[in-house]
């Protein structure tokens, strides 16, 4: 794959346990990120529930739902390894998914992957999972 | 280039304002009262774009669908199973008359490779449903 939608934005390098935000945070200048190289792991807290773990890996991008919806951070990013990250505004994420059908797919994938998990999780939550699969 | 490929682009660079007869007339069905447009457990690789009306997101319970929430006009339905490789995860039936864009895979490639719009217009429209969903999601485990 190459990576020539890896412009406009720029790279940074973030230590193993950063906290890259924090669910319930306003998005400050409303960065979405790719991830390089490295682990992260994307977390969400129901009211009544333990943190829920997501691990992604390179070539995933996340923080995109916030910055398009307009609201607060629906979930936490932590660096679970040395990681490698590409960031952009929402203006130059758009101008270089623009530019690569890779970037839009991986995007648009990263999120069917996301809502699918919450579809099953809310059809767990109001019964629509048979008795057998529980 | 084909007259199929000149439509695709045009719907691409002018998003909804491309939507003439004529578009309508290549990619447009219309659907009737209660008819289903995608079916739970099925493999297709087609996506909707809701022009008229409203559809119902439902789920198969024993012999009867529950509702799972409603989508209208100027959403794009279909999207997961058609980037995800998933099997349709809900069955969407016709709320009242409906009438839609249905575009094939191959299809849309095109028209995401020629557009800045679409691309934003789909990562918004995705982005708000997650936001709503897990909103839905707080609210039925307070």
């Amino acid at each position: 794959m190459s990576n020539n939608y890896l412009q406009y934005g720029e790279k940074i390098v973030v230590d193993p346990g950063t906290c890259i935000y924090r669910q319930g945070e306003k998005p400050e200048k409303n960065p979405i990120y790719y991830i390089v190289a490295g682990l992260i792991k994307i977390e969400f807290s129901m009211i009544d529930s333990s943190p829920f773990p997501i691990y992604l890996q390179p070539d995933s991008t996340f923080g995109i739902v916030e910055p398009l919806a307009e609201c607060n951070r629906l979930t936490s990013a932590f660096a679970m390894e040395k990681t490698m990250l590409y960031r952009w505004d929402v203006e130059n994420f758009y101008l270089a998914s623009s530019i690569s059908w890779e970037l839009t797919y991986i995007s648009i994938t990263g999120l069917t992957r996301l809502l699918r998990i919450l579809n099953a999780e809310f059809g767990e939550k109001i019964g629509l999972l048979e008795e057998k699969y529980r | 280039m084909n007259e199929k490929y000149d439509e695709i682009m045009k719907i691409a660079f002018q998003a909804e304002e491309a939507i003439n007869e004529e578009v309508i007339k290549k990619f447009g069905v219309k659907y009737s009262d209660k008819q289903i447009l995608i079916k739970e457990g099925d493999i297709q690789q087609k996506i909707f774009w809701i022009l008229k009306g409203s559809v119902y997101i439902t789920r198969k319970m024993g012999k009867k669908y529950k509702v799972l929430t409603t989508l209208g006009e100027g959403e794009i339905i279909g999207e997961m199973s058609f980037f995800d490789k998933s099997v349709r995860s809900a069955t969407v039936i016709a709320k009242g008359e409906v009438e839609a864009l249905v575009f094939k895979k191959e299809d849309f490639a095109d028209i995401f490779s020629a557009s800045p719009q679409w691309t934003k217009r789909f990562l918004i429209s995705l982005s708000k449903r997650i936001r709503y969903m897990f909103e839905k999601l707080n609210q039925i485990t307070r």
